[in-house]
């Protein structure tokens, strides 16, 4: 298919999560007549169920509309939606390249939010041309005129002509329109050069098998080329190029500047990695786009079946979710406590938080979860280095020399009425200050270098909690460093527990040792005698609970009424004693296991 | 022999504990629900019958005349055993010499009287109709009349009770001399207002050791006093123990008439509708029918049998079902028995003292859940 490239405009749109993006990309593509009115339904672009109820975009999607402009000209728009959380920021920031503008919805209620400021950087960093909308101005509290100064002080791009719309009402869509196709420029890029098409994300089609969703940049592909993965090195033969429309159109040809997708019988998705480049086999590319990364988990938890025997069940299910998701990770893994099992590798907490959700929801698992950890790396004593990511297979304290832990390096975006309270924060997570600098009179940067393990406990809730949502924060890796790391165990009635076991920071074991303890003196019901639970270090005992013995169990009256419903309970007694998770003499229900991963108050 | 129930949903007032299927201040339909009651009853008529129980609600409730009705209509429908067991339950409130006198000459044989406590401050605040002057005049009358086997119903591990006061209403009690005594532990159903009360803190219930305190010395009490304990919440002088209840703990038949009146009869379980203007206008009471399983009829057997001091009764078990009793139950006969839960003895598998307090927990193990 041959367009011209001047009348192409690939642009995204960035928002507050809940700021009518999807609402927004809806519009657009009724405007534009895309779909055709019977098939709309609200929010097109957010598929997943769990993507419409977080209200957040976990994978990319995209559409292609044609629209007519003012000028009497046709115009093709590809709009790319973009993932939204910190987890997936190398997502978003393959998606933004994928682009040359970005559509930027502002609340005219709430003004500029954090979470916005992020990405919005992050497209001007690529130097992405940035169309301001006011949305919302069909409220009453709507503030145009102020929020559009805001804009301009916080952000510096010109926004008093921004476009005042409502998406829900459909109110100036028509004007966004002409914003995109006069202020975002016309992609670049030459269509007789070598193929170099820019994976931004990748889908597995039960149909077609993974899917490469590209951005051409320079060259054409089309059915029957022999394409290159120009990192991975992977060769597959083109089965189909198509557009989205957002369902999938076959189309002959995608060349230099257009957006779409490439099957070529790819059996995973971690065949056709997120910004990889695809070149021509036969007519390759000198050098792949810049930016790759191959991303890496760095969270890691066990996930069990609370039925035992739903094992094969669960690692099938983790399969399905693996086609779609190359960064999930997973392998068997056995514990005393828990069972078979496996041990996941995520990007981050909201990722491991997706996928269980996922799990639970779609495959209809209960599942147990040990708490999450990150991947140590531990020196012995005889010279051996061994990365740890399950702290059961910590070797034994005296064949460690050293232990060193990841740590980061945290950006985080504040006002600067909040400064005070995140940098009690930091300190208590074990932060070390690196640097503040103000972004504009408002708002300050803050960088710290932290532990990774200290962020995967809820720190991203502390700081949205003490900040009431208006920081954001971005972490890189930053290395390893020697910590003061121990292995606190749990043990129930003389027994450890290998599924409680955490690695901690020496000052923070105390305190940690202490809540779990009382937590798990909560969940775990009374038996036919008295449980100590003990928090250990190595075999120090550094605080116990104790759950009581259970005096009794009898119903004082059971006549002929009572007999049904009385052997129905008696049934259940024994079901969920069936649930129970064994260990030592202990029985542990699945909840006592969550209950010890949700530690704020 | 098969049991008979005959349930009179009408009560003066509802108490605040009572989760029972009672209609409290709608006395006036009495005439047309006994009438229903027949009704019913005739779809039954010529079965023998070995125990009969007048249970509620209040059938203390009915007036002279009901109660010598019903006894004729009982005695008419059905074939009564020369040596049945008939039982009336009455409220101290509604109880007279008279409604006795009709009752005994009728047939009634034992009476239970619904005292719970024999304090009027406690039976206030459990919402009874009765005080306990009413209660002495009840006793009196009960005695009077003629009936030599009657039971007191009590109930213990109430809000702010102490052992001490409990004690001292067992003492009392004992006086009254009744041969059969049955003290229950308050359960406190959620949706009863005493439940209500729990939930929001306004009472506190006793925790589970001074529950248990209570009920241990219920067992030494009245064991002092000539009191056997045949159940778990059942205590009876030698030869008195209730046999239409234990007929429910044996798996015995037993045919339920009224409404929200359940009965096991030839292997179906059988509940009636809980709703009165149903019962009162369908042509046929039945809510729902359950053929009982060979599985239903072993579990049954097992965690009603144990409630009973006696035990289950092995023999008959392995003569019923064709099964190895032993070998059936291994895992949680070997598991309770190393406990100190369950002894056997003469052919009987039983809850030891400690055992009774766990009585559930085993029972749950007895359950053949897949």
């Amino acid at each position: 298919m041959t367009f011209e490239k001047e009348r192409i405009r690939n642009f995204c749109i960035i928002a507050h999560i809940d700021y009518g993006k999807s609402t927004l990309a809806d519009r657009l593509i009724d405007e534009t007549g895309t779909v055709d009115a019977r098939e709309m339904h609200d929010q097109l672009l957010d598929t997943m169920e769990l993507e419409q109820e977080r209200g957040i975009t976990i994978k990319s999607q995209a559409c292609r509309m044609f629209y007519t402009a003012d000028d009497g000209k046709e115009y093709m728009l590809n709009l790319i939606d973009t993932p939204g959380h910190v987890d997936f920021t190398y997502e978003v920031e393959r998606s933004l390249n994928a682009c040359e503008g970005a559509v930027l919805i502002v609340d005219a209620t709430q003004g500029v939010q954090a979470q916005t400021l992020a990405n919005v950087y992050l497209a001007v960093g690529q130097n992405l041309e940035i169309v301001p909308v006011i949305n919302k101005i069909d409220l009453v509290s709507a503030e145009p005129e102020r929020v559009a100064q805001e804009v301009e002080d916080i952000i510096g791009i010109p926004c008093l002509d921004a476009p005042r719309i409502s998406a829900k009402e459909g109110i100036n869509i028509h004007e966004v329109l002409e914003r995109i196709v006069k202020d975002v420029p016309a992609p670049k890029g030459d269509e007789d050069a070598p193929l170099q098409a820019l994976i931004f994300d990748s889908l597995y089609d039960n149909y077609k098998g993974a899917l490469s969703f590209v951005r051409i940049v320079n060259g054409r592909v089309r059915v029957g080329d022999t394409i290159r993965m120009m990192h991975s090195g992977h060769t597959f033969d083109v089965t189909e190029v198509g557009v989205f429309t957002p369902g999938y159109l076959p189309v002959e040809e995608l060349s230099a500047g257009q957006v779409g997708y490439i099957s070529a019988s790819i059996k995973t998705v971690s065949e056709t990695r997120v910004g990889d480049t695809i070149t021509n086999n036969a007519f390759p590319a000198d050098a792949p786009l810049p930016g790759y990364k191959r991303i890496m988990p760095n969270v890691y938890c066990g996930i069990y079946p609370a039925d035992g025997s739903e094992y094969d069940d669960l690692r099938d299910a983790l399969e399905k979710l693996g086609l779609n998701d190359a960064s999930l990770t997973f392998e068997p893994e056995t514990s005393a406590a828990l069972g078979y099992g496996f041990r996941c590798g995520f990007l981050g907490l909201l990722h491991m938080e997706i996928i269980q959700e996922r799990l639970e929801r779609e495959f209809d698992f209960d599942l147990i979860t040990t708490a999450p950890s990150v991947i140590y790396e531990v020196h012995k004593t005889n010279g051996d280095v061994v990365m740890i990511d399950n702290p059961a297979n910590l070797p034994k304290v005296d064949e460690i020399a050293e232990m060193r832990e990841p740590i980061v390096k945290a950006e985080i975006m504040t006002p600067k009425e909040y400064i005070g309270a995140i940098m009690d924060l930091c300190i208590e997570k074990r932060g070390e200050y690196l640097d503040m600098r103000y972004a504009d009179e408002n708002r300050a940067v803050l960088e710290y270098r932290m532990p990774l393990n200290e962020i995967i406990y809820d720190f991203f809730n502390s700081l949205k909690s003490r900040t009431r949502g208006y920081a954001s924060f971005d972490y890189e890796p930053a290395g390893y460093q020697t910590g003061d790391l121990v292995k606190l165990d749990f043990l129930l009635n003389g027994d450890p527990c290998d599924a409680l076991s955490v690695i901690v920071h020496r000052e923070k074991a105390y305190a940690h040792g202490r809540r779990v303890a009382e937590k798990l003196r909560d969940a775990i019901p009374r038996q036919l005698f008295e449980i100590p639970i003990q928090a250990a270090i190595g075999g120090k005992i550094i605080a116990r609970e104790t759950v009581k013995a259970m005096r009794k169990d009898v119903l004082a009256k059971c006549y002929g009424g009572d007999i049904t419903r009385k052997k129905k309970l008696l049934e259940k007694q024994k079901e969920g004693k069936k649930r129970m998770r064994q260990v030592g003499t202990v029985q542990m229900p699945s909840e006592a296991f969550l209950a010890v991963l949700k530690l704020e108050e | 022999m098969t049991g008979l129930y005959l349930h009179i949903p009408f009560c003066a007032q509802k108490c605040a504990y009572c989760d029972f299927v009672s209609y409290g201040g709608r006395e006036s339909l009495l005439p047309s629900y006994l009438s229903a009651l027949k009704r019913e009853a005739e779809t039954y008529r010529g079965e023998k019958i070995g125990t009969v129980f007048f249970g509620g609600g209040t059938p203390s409730l009915m007036s002279e005349k009901q109660i010598e009705d019903l006894c004729a209509f009982v005695r008419d429908c059905f074939d009564l055993a020369p040596d049945v067991e008939w039982t009336m339950e009455a409220n101290p409130a509604s109880v007279t010499k008279e409604k006795m006198l009709a009752a005994l000459s009728g047939g009634v044989n034992r009476v239970s009287l619904g005292a719970q406590s024999l304090s009027d401050d406690v039976l206030a605040f459990l919402g009874r109709a009765h005080t306990r002057a009413q209660l002495e005049t009840a006793v009196e009358a009960v005695k009077t009349a003629g009936f030599d086997k009657w039971n007191l119903d009590l109930i213990t591990a109430l809000p702010g009770q102490t052992a001490e006061a409990w004690g001292n209403t067992l003492k009392e009690a004992i006086a009254f001399a009744p041969t059969h005594i049955s003290c229950y532990s308050l359960i406190c159903d959620p949706q009863t207002p005493l439940g209500r009360m729990a939930a929001k803190g306004e009472i506190v219930l006793p925790d589970d050791e001074q529950e248990r305190a209570m009920v241990h010395l219920t067992e030494q009490t009245l064991a002092r006093a000539g009191y056997e304990q045949y159940e778990i919440s059942n205590f009876a002088l030698p030869g008195h123990a209730c046999r239409h209840n234990i007929n429910y703990w044996e798996c015995g038949d037993y045919i339920g008439l009224g409404c929200a009146a359940h009965s096991l009869f030839r292997g179906a379980r059988k509940r009636n509708t809980p709703s009165l203007p149903r019962y009162l206008t369908a042509a046929d009471p039945t809510e729902e029918t359950q053929t009982l399983s060979d599985r239903d009829k072993r579990e049954e057997r097992v965690f009603l049998g144990l409630r009973m001091n006696r035990g289950v009764d092995i023999a008959r078990f392995e003569r019923d079902f064709a099964l190895d009793f032993h070998a059936f139950y291994a895992s949680a006969l070997q598991t309770n028995l190393d406990r100190g839960f369950l002894e056997e003895a003469e052919g009987f598998l039983r809850l030891t003292a400690r055992g009774r307090d766990f009585c559930d927990t085993v029972a749950a193990e007895f359950m053949e859940t897949a």
